[in-house]
């Protein structure tokens, strides 16, 4: 019986990833770890193994398995391009399941003339100092992480937006008949705001609260020349907030 | 102390056993180092603490923003290159120190934009990534950056990762740039050990090298020449091996063509540079003797990468001949017109502290005399490391040279430090691991104090380093994100400009020609699929909306005129508020209001957006508007 070596491992967990990553029962965060693991580790390591020479040492090792784990993903999207389905999850996948096994393949045939053998390194002697400073700087890192996520730009401006699109294919104003109105409030709490349509022919009213980041739109006849809203922060006042238009003649 | 073994001494690549001057390394790591790894990954992760904690501050508008900046980029620099530099480290280490710094750099990288791309180039690759994503395939129009539609390396590797992950674009992409940029530094490992056999220099030059003006900011953002960068030293570092080793010549050829390929796929602008740099390099050896017998194989390289280059560009890209000519030739018009140029050092915005001005000039007779100094060091060296080091000289006084000479010299000059940093680093390297001979010899009577050596190479890598950061990009007003600069990259990007572009990307038709300032012409072309037109003339200088704006409008088939009223307000740090900005000078004011309003106020237009601060108007109308 051949003797298994680790690059059959990789061809093995190549296909048990594919099955995890393509099969439909399988939880959507198992498929994607499955793909992850498929696309950027396995056909890396089985790519490497084929084509580095089999002296070197272990960081070109490394260097080598993530150069074709790249260059891999970049000739895959022009393959996969040549096909009806272009690039999808299953595309990509398929395709990295079929260049992990190609790799296997090769070095299988190379194994007769110098086998690839990925050794585990020597098993590290760590001390509990070595080992206090390398939980020390993950705890750092994660403070660093943490800290970047949470901060918030307080340059950031308040406002509101206001719009009105002629509702059209090419949004011309030109004999427009409908229009998008809409309001975003970027305001730092919820707002009332009151907002004016004037179609030269009617006067429309509404009142509308909105969140921060919350939008309203409605749909809103043009059936004048100019057709004009305006948006009041709280009930009418002289100045309108914010006011746009449209020249549909 | 004990030391964590995580990479095997071996016989081919980093790890491999220097020539004699590192031989004593680990006699000399047993009785005198005293740090090891976990130290040192725990200095890199405070120091990485320190500067994401001066970004969050400067976010947040608290103080001692900068000082943290300064101090956590300092102690990551210092460490990395003191221990990358000291005899007593071992080969192992300052590997394991260099990839550890290329990480802290991505990490940082991430840090100042943490939730969304904010630089230009990268909103112009998110809208390639977009598009593949959206209609799973290549080549689609990016209006954006059209010449990128021809190149997409960086958006099928970044696709692949978003598709078979949970990660969303903005994840995958920054994982990508990474994942890129500590290949990068791993690939100038190995090319920089190949030409020195040193692994001492080639960790502190690849140290170095990652300190150059576009190596933490430019080289890490997702972009297609993080991308291709790996791959253009990797070419070079497999051209070589073809060259000079019998071993596994044909596998070394057959790699470097790979590796164009994936760069002729990726970046047209890596791809004209690896094959430059590799004919160069074949060239500077048929001049030596030592070397000769290398050139004809690195030219057989060179021609092998620009002929599958031109298989790619021939039936994909054809127009990049078009991009190509056109930059070139502005370059070369100025070299050769020289003398009619008008010399002078680009005028900085007011408020530059001394620091900035004056560390940037500085740096480049430092640069030059180091450079010098290690030709004269090294007459002994391999003569390929030797060349590498004359290389430095002239890329670098070219560079130079470019940047005094040519306009907006400012733009070339730094994507070439890019690429002259390979050989720079190497340079400057070398001339200070010769100020830094192991202590082996050393008697403990003699007067020679290496310690003080050391101290005098790290001020010295410490001023480059310095140079390096203030030369680069971002600039000085915007190197800690938060406040909003209007017309400035990355900081004139906000969530004023970003939201109008989403509200434009959601309502109005992909294609639609329209004027914009600086950001609006990034933001509306990369998020919202509008077609940008790059010069305005003097459609924002004039009081009133004239006859000429009309026909300017017309002739360019415009549809839509953004306007930021902010530009009445503030003034661009750069000096410009377009692109092409007849106006455009340092220190300017604002535009005036009336030259803004002018909009509002012509019949026949229409206000179709109206966010305060941005108006948006179609010009598209009746009696008085451009197409009445």
């Amino acid at each position: 019986m051949a003797r298994l070596r680790t690059i059959d491992l990789v061809a093995l967990a190549a296909l048990a990833c594919y099955g995890l990553a393509v099969l439909p029962d399988v939880p959507g965060a198992v498929s994607h770890i499955a793909g992850s693991v498929l696309c950027f580790v396995l056909a890396g390591v089985a790519l490497a193994s084929a084509i580095l020479p089999t002296d070197v040492g272990s960081a070109t090792r490394y260097l080598g398995m993530a150069a074709c784990s790249l260059s891999a993903g970049v000739v895959g999207g022009v393959i996969l391009n040549l096909f009806p389905s272009g690039l999808d999850n299953f595309a990509w996948v398929t395709f990295a399941l079929a260049a992990t096994l190609v790799g296997w393949g090769v070095v299988r045939v190379r194994g007769a003339s110098g086998p690839v053998e990925w050794k585990r390194p020597a098993s590290p002697r760590i001390s509990w100092a070595s080992s206090a400073k390398i939980v020390a700087s993950v705890v750092i890192l994660a403070a660093a992480i943490g800290i970047t996520l949470s901060s918030k730009n307080v340059h950031e401006k308040q406002f509101t937006e206001l719009w009105l699109v002629p509702d059209s294919p090419s949004n011309s104003p030109l004999h427009a008949t409908r229009a998008v109105l809409g309001i975003k409030s970027h305001e730092s709490e919820t707002e009332d705001f009151t907002i004016v349509l004037d179609t030269s022919k009617q006067t429309m009213r509404t009142h509308v609260t909105l969140a921060p980041n919350e939008v309203w739109t409605q749909v809103v006849p043009v059936d004048g020349p100019k057709t004009t809203a305006s948006v009041y922060r709280g009930g009418i006042t002289d100045q309108p907030y914010r006011t746009v238009w449209i020249n549909s003649e | 102390m004990k030391h964590i073994e995580v990479a095997e001494p071996s016989s081919g690549g980093v790890g491999v056993e220097d020539r004699e001057r590192d031989a004593g390394t680990s006699d000399t790591v047993r009785r005198g180092g005293r740090i090891g790894i976990p130290d040192a990954v725990l200095v890199v992760a405070t120091a990485v603490l320190l500067v994401a904690l001066a970004y969050s501050r400067s976010r947040e508008g608290l103080s001692f923003a900068a000082p943290l900046f300064w101090t956590g980029q300092l102690i990551l620099f210092g460490f990395v290159f003191f221990r990358a530099l000291n005899p007593t480290t071992s080969p192992r280490e300052r590997t394991v120190l260099v990839l550890l710094y290329a990480c802290a750099q991505s990490v940082l990288r991430w840090a100042y934009s943490p939730h969304d791309f904010g630089f230009s180039d990268e909103l112009q690759h998110l809208r390639a990534l977009d598009n593949v994503l959206t209609t799973h395939r290549l080549f689609s129009m990016n209006y954006s950056l059209p010449v990128s539609r021809g190149y997409p390396g960086l958006e099928n590797v970044t696709a692949e990762l978003a598709q078979v992950s949970s990660l969303g674009p903005f994840g995958s992409g920054v994982l990508i740039a990474s994942a890129a940029h500590i290949l990068l530094a791993g690939c100038v490992l190995l090319l920089l050990h190949e030409v020195s056999q040193s692994s001492r220099l080639a960790c502190v030059g690849t140290v170095l090298y990652l300190a150059n003006p576009h190596a933490a900011y430019f080289d890490t953002s997702f972009i297609y020449q993080t991308l291709a960068l790996p791959f253009l030293v990797l070419a070079i570092f497999l051209a070589i091996r073809f060259a000079r080793h019998e071993q596994h010549r044909y596998l070394s050829f057959a790699g470097c063509l790979a590796c164009f390929a994936i760069i002729a796929i990726t970046h047209h602008v890596t791809s004209f540079a690896a094959i430059g740099l590799l004919a160069i390099i074949a060239l500077g050896t048929s001049l030596f003797r030592a070397s000769r017998n290398l050139a004809w194989r690195l030219a057989l390289c060179a021609v092998a990468g620009a002929a599958v280059y031109v298989c790619w560009v021939l039936p994909v890209a054809p127009y990049t001949f078009d991009y190509f000519r056109i930059h070139t030739g502005y370059i070369i018009h100025d070299l050769i017109h020289w003398r009619e140029i008008k010399l002078s050092l680009p005028k900085l915005p007011p408020g530059t502290p001394w620091f900035d001005r004056i560390l940037g000039p500085a740096s480049v007779p430092l640069t030059l005399g180091l450079i010098i100094l290690s030709i004269r060091l090294t007459r002994r060296r391999p003569p390929l490391e030797r060349y590498f080091i004359w290389l430095a000289l002239v890329s670098y006084a070219g560079a130079v040279a470019t940047r005094v000479i040519v306009k907006n010299g400012g733009e070339f000059a730094g994507r070439a430090f890019t690429f002259t940093a390979l050989f720079t680093g190497l340079a400057i390297g070398a001339a200070l691991v010769s100020l830094t001979p192991f202590p082996a010899s050393r008697h403990h009577s003699s007067p020679d104090r290496p310690e003080r050596r050391l101290i005098a190479a790290m001020a010295v890598a410490v001023v480059i380093f310095l140079a390096g950061i203030t030369t680069g990009v971002p600039a000085w007003w915007q190197r800690l994100p938060g406040p909003f600069w209007i017309d400035s990259n990355p900081s004139g990007v906000d969530a004023v400009g970003t939201s109008e572009a989403e509200w434009a990307g959601k309502y109005l038709k992909p294609g639609t020609r329209y004027f914009g300032d600086v950001t609006s012409l990034t933001l509306l072309s990369s998020l919202a699929e509008l077609d940008p037109i790059f010069d305005p003339k003097d459609l924002y200088y004039t009081e009133r909306f004239t006859p000429e704006n009309a026909e300017l409008i017309r002739a360019q088939s415009a549809i839509y005129v953004d306007v930021d009223m902010r530009m009445s307000q503030e003034s661009p740090m750069t000096g410009a508020y377009f692109w092409t900005d007849m106006g455009a000078y340092v220190g300017r004011p604002p535009l005036p209001v009336q030259y803004l309003v002018k909009f509002d106020n012509q019949p026949g237009l229409s206000l179709i957006y109206d966010s305060g601060y941005g108006h948006f108007l179609d010009m598209r109308g009746g009696r008085g508007s451009p197409y009445g």
